[in-house]
């Protein structure tokens, strides 16, 4: 991969960073949130409970201040002169000769006179004695006390249910054709629960108690309509400690009735409809509900009753906002929001300068690093920090003065080694040169004193032939051969000095032209051979016309040459591949042994006798200096016995010949 | 993999980082506006309150302003009434009732309120008839006439009325025996309409009854007192500013009679002089020492405004109190406001418990008889 190409699916270190900080923020934030919302949630309970518990406070204040009330009566009722009032009344009624139709014929009299006015019989009762300290000791004695009148009503019956005292007009005068008088009767106290109080006049709870003489007889009953609301004032319910401004205290009756509220309210209201009603389960608990459109922790407890007053089943509900409640958590919430906000802020900016503090380093690292690949060995990065990145940027540093010195080293070692291989390779080319030269003069020079010697063997040999002894004639004869194959010794190191001496200038050659001309001209070796040749169309290269027949001559003369005993079977052709043709000549002879495979280019070399396979032994290396003088190669692949193929190859500079044309150069 | 970082490339991604800061910023934001933006989604209830805060009648009144912003801020703070905050429009009527119609329409033309408060039986008598025209519920406050409330049916009274005010007395009256009693009394709506209680019931018991008054702002009260010198009992009926004065001069004219006054007296700036030794006074519950249902009340208005809680303070207070609980979980409106006053109600404020019977508009908190002992109220 191109290591300048960005991949996607990877991301730069400082985005790494990045990711990795926010991940931790938000596990961070992840935690502070269920921390907040546990710590919520047990606020809630522990405040829920707490409350549970003020509203049980509440509960058993009511009950025990209904049963103080009634505690009151009884002691009212054991007043000597409530004591003496009674009992006279009782001995005044049995006197009486009907007492049932005495009681009958009054309290209809009673109940007949309008509900605003007082018979005089009722100003009398209202009056006596008994009555004023009905009121002193209960009614004034209260207001005077709390500030409110807490006794709606308050009446003496005796023991038959008439009314003989009371600290307010009563709405009858008989009393003992209620229930409450009779439970109270027999059974020495009554508690209702909260009504409308006819007599008076308002919601009332109603405390019965018997009144019995010092033998314990039943001599009379006293009745009290004990306001609830101003119990409820009086038992300083509203009053008791709260957490919260939002507090509101609620009572209610088992049935949903509400008896109180610290809120404006109507009494028995019935709301056993709410929501916080229903939700009442058991005797005591606490849970939310939505009031007034906000959320509200309610706590309840239930009546369970004082002493022997077993209670009415009511509830006490005590309320708080849940906000309220929560508001620690919640501005510890918005709290941490905020100091997260800030910290995600912060930690951004903080993330932003480390990262950056880590990725510029390597920013200017990669920079300084393409420059030093590019040959800028002077330069350095700046040493910032003595930290890691310092160490690697000391480092680098040092590396880039260790590469420059090196590489100052590597060039003067270059240019000592390249002074010397030019001086070498001059030496050689004057050397080649001068052998070249050397080659050419002598192989041209020797050929004139070579004639001469030439003609004047054979003029010995026409003149003296059969006058000397037979010895003279053959030693003319060894004479004659040897020059013979010295002058073709020569022609042959002529030709091979030619090749770079002598070349003519490259052109565009037609290879089948080529190719045709040798086959013409070696008609006779061929036909004397039986030999086949055949060839693939071959290509037009650039070269040297007469050098190249010459190479395919030689190839082709030499597959004839050595032949096996099979008829030569020789097929030349050519293959591109790229920036060159390779030319092959493939025959079926002798075959080369590989280990020869270079020799046989080397002057001179001969793998065989001449008197076998006649010839200099120049042919070849002919070959590979025209091949070498084309820019190409020559190489042969052979196994003895099984043909061999020579390979040349020829550089393909049609195309730049081509662009040179189009110049006009 | 190696990448080149270019400056390209690096501006990209701070660009990226400060997009994502940015981001986390917005939503961090956004979250905490949530609640601001909650509180400002519903439209407050107004409340108009035209009271006499400069002017002769300043000194009974400037209390139950002081009282209202605490009640305010309390309901508010509970938010009960389903998320909506109540705004008081409060305005100042020079203790002038002609001011106080010109202000009601001011405040009806800029705020519509749910609902009015008026202090002074003055002010309030000449609001009402607005009241009933705009059908808008009036609750008056530091009105003791019975001409309030009368024959009216958007207008209410939170306070003690003119027979509540003789009714303890009265009863004083009859335990002395009493034989001739002085009637001295601000002649304005509210002292007529304690004269209209209190003169029949004098006259029912067979007593004399002498009567003077003066005028508002008055502060010399010497003639009337003279010409009342001679009764066995002199009842001064007047506001708050008019005690201090009344009391001085009676004492000055070395009165030696007994000396009732109406419940304005009780407030503690009049029963502690001097001169106010000795006083009976219908006093509300508030002033008794052990009373502990105004406690937080005192506490919290002495703190606020640097002086002790009145009773035209607390009833003020227990008004927009009592407003708010009834509303809860109502639906706001003038109609149903009224509806629900109508309706009948218990209330335990912080003067006692109102029990109010279906149909009433006069809303009382009890007042008994009491006696400056020392500057100290004792109840008797």
């Amino acid at each position: 991969m191109n290591s300048r190409t960005r991949n996607p699916f990877r991301s730069r270190i400082a985005v790494r960073i990045g990711t990795g900080f926010m991940v931790v923020l938000l596990l961070l934030s992840g935690l502070t949130w269920f921390v907040l919302s546990a710590s919520s949630h047990y606020l809630r309970n522990s405040v829920g409970e707490d409350a549970a518990a003020v509203a049980a406070t509440a509960m058993f204040g009511l009950d025990r201040g209904i049963v103080l009330k009634r505690s009151v009566l009884e002691r009212i009722c054991q007043d000597s002169q409530l004591l003496a009032s009674v009992s006279e009344s009782n001995s005044y009624f049995e006197t009486l000769p009907d007492t049932e139709a005495y009681i009958n014929e009054t309290d209809l009299a009673w109940r007949s006179a309008p509900h605003d006015e007082l018979t005089p019989f009722m100003y009398s009762i209202l009056n006596n004695t008994l009555s004023e300290m009905l009121r002193a000791r209960l009614v004034n004695s209260h207001i005077l006390e709390y500030g409110h009148n807490l006794y709606a009503e308050v009446f003496v019956t005796n023991k038959y249910g008439a009314t003989i005292a009371m600290a307010g007009k009563t709405s009858d005068y008989r009393q003992n054709d209620e229930v409450w008088w009779q439970v109270a009767a027999s059974n020495g106290s009554h508690i209702g629960d909260v009504e409308y109080d006819e007599s008076a006049g308002t919601y009332g709870l109603m405390i019965c108690t018997r009144v019995t003489d010092a033998n314990g007889t039943m001599i009379g009953v006293a009745k009290s309509v004990v306001d609830f609301v101003g119990l409820v004032r009086e038992m300083e319910i509203g009053l008791l400690p709260s957490p919260y401004p939002s507090r509101e205290i609620r009572v209610l009756t088992s049935d949903g009735g509400m008896l109180f509220s610290s809120r404006a309210y109507r009494l028995l209201e019935d709301v056993s409809d709410e929501s916080y009603f229903v939700s009442m389960q058991g005797h005591s608990g606490y849970f939310v509900a939505e009031m007034g459109g906000r959320d509200v922790l309610f706590a309840y407890a239930q009546s369970t009753g004082y002493i022997d007053f077993t209670g009415f089943g009511w509830f006490a509900l005590v309320g708080y906002n849940l906000a309220d409640v929560l508001a620690p958590t919640l501005e510890l919430r918005t709290v941490t929001l905020q100091a997260t906000a800030l910290l995600i802020v912060l930690g951004a900016a903080v993330a932003y300068v480390f990262t950056r503090s880590i990725s510029r380093p390597i920013q200017e690292f990669t920079v300084a690093a393409r420059e030093v690949s590019g040959g800028n060995l002077e330069r350095r990065v700046e040493v910032r920090t003595q930290d890691e990145i310092g160490e690697l940027a000391s480092t680098f540093n040092e590396m880039t003065v260790s590469l420059r010195e090196s590489k100052e080293d590597l060039e003067g070692k270059i240019q000592q080694r390249t002074k010397e291989l030019d001086e070498a390779n001059k030496g050689l080319k004057a050397s080649n040169a001068e052998l070249e030269q050397f080659a050419y003069v002598a192989s041209h020079d020797m050929q004139e004193p070579l004639r001469m010697i030439r003609s004047y063997l054979e003029m010995l040999s026409r003149r003296y032939k059969g006058q000397l002894d037979s010895d003279a004639d053959e030693f003319i004869g060894y004479a004659v051969d040897g020059v013979d194959r010295l002058q073709r010794m020569i022609d042959d190191l002529l030709a091979l000095s030619r090749v770079g001496t002598k070349g003519e200038p490259f052109r565009r050659i037609d290879c089948n032209v080529v190719l045709n001309e040798i086959i013409s001209n070696l008609k006779v070796a061929i036909e004397t051979n039986d030999a086949i040749i055949t060839s693939d169309r071959l290509p037009t290269v650039i070269g040297d016309e007469l050098q190249l027949s010459q190479l395919f001559q030689n190839l082709l003369g030499n597959a004839m040459k050595f032949r096996s005993e099979a008829a030569p079977k020789i097929h030349v052709s050519a293959e591109r591949r790229p920036g060159e043709w390779v030319f092959s000549v493939r025959d079926n002879g002798i075959g080369i042994d590989p280990q020869h495979f270079e020799r046989v280019f080397v002057v001179f070399q001969r793998l065989h006798s001449r008197d076998k396979y006649p010839g200099t032994g120049i042919g070849l290396a002919i070959c590979r200096k025209i091949a070498e003088r084309h820019g190409g190669r020559i190489w042969v692949e052979s196994q003895p016995g099984k043909g061999s193929t020579f390979y040349f190859s020829i550089p393909d500079r049609r195309v730049e010949v081509a662009k040179d044309e189009r110049q006009g150069n | 993999m190696f990448r080149v970082a270019g400056k390209g490339t690096s501006r990209a991604a701070s660009r990226r980082t400060m997009a994502l800061a940015i981001l986390v910023v917005l939503v961090a934001g956004s979250v905490l506006s949530v609640e601001y933006v909650q509180a400002r989604a519903k439209d407050p209830i107004k409340i108009g309150v035209i009271l006499s805060l400069t002017g002769s009648g300043a000194s009974s009144t400037v209390d139950a302003r002081d009282a209202l912003v605490i009640a305010v801020e309390e309901i508010n703070q509970r938010n009960e009434l389903n998320g909506r905050k109540i705004v008081l429009i409060i305005r100042d009527c020079m203790s002038d009732p002609d001011k106080a119609v010109e202000v009601y329409g001011e405040i009806e033309e800029a705020h519509h309120p749910l609902m009015y408060i008026s202090g002074m039986s003055s002010i309030s008598v000449a609001l009402a008839p607005l009241a009933e025209n705009n059908r808008t519920p009036l609750i008056a406050v530091v009105s003791s006439s019975d001409s309030v409330t009368a024959g009216r049916e958007w207008v209410f009274r939170y306070y003690p009325g003119s027979v509540q005010e003789t009714v303890p007395v009265l009863a004083k009256i009859d335990a002395l025996g009493i034989s001739t009693v002085g009637f001295l009394y601000l002649d304005d709506e509210y002292g007529n309409s304690v004269l209209d209680a209190f003169q029949p019931e004098i006259q029912s018991r067979g007593l004399s009854l002498k009567t003077e008054h003066f005028q508002p702002g008055a502060t010399d009260y010497s003639a009337q007192i003279q010409n009342l010198s001679d009764a066995e009992a002199i009842f001064a009926v007047g506001v708050v500013g008019n005690y201090q004065g009344i009391l001085a001069q009676l004492r000055g004219a070395d009165y030696s009679g007994l000396v009732f006054v109406a419940s304005g007296a009780s407030v503690p700036s009049v029963r502690s002089i001097p001169e106010a030794d000795g006083v009976f006074v219908s006093a509300p519950n508030i002033y008794r020492p052990a009373y502990a249902f105004s406690k937080h009340l005192e506490e919290e208005f002495e703190e606020r405004h640097n002086k002790p809680l009145t009773h035209q303070g607390a009833s003020t207070y227990d008004v927009l109190q009592l407003v708010s609980g009834l509303l809860v979980d109502e639906v706001v409106s003038k109609e149903n406001l009224r509806d629900l006053l109508l309706r009948g109600f218990v209330y335990s404020g912080t003067l006692g418990d109102i029990i109010a019977k279906p149909g009433t508009h006069n809303f009382a908190f009890p007042l008994y008889q009491a006696q400056v002992v020392n500057g100290v109220l004792v109840f008797r």
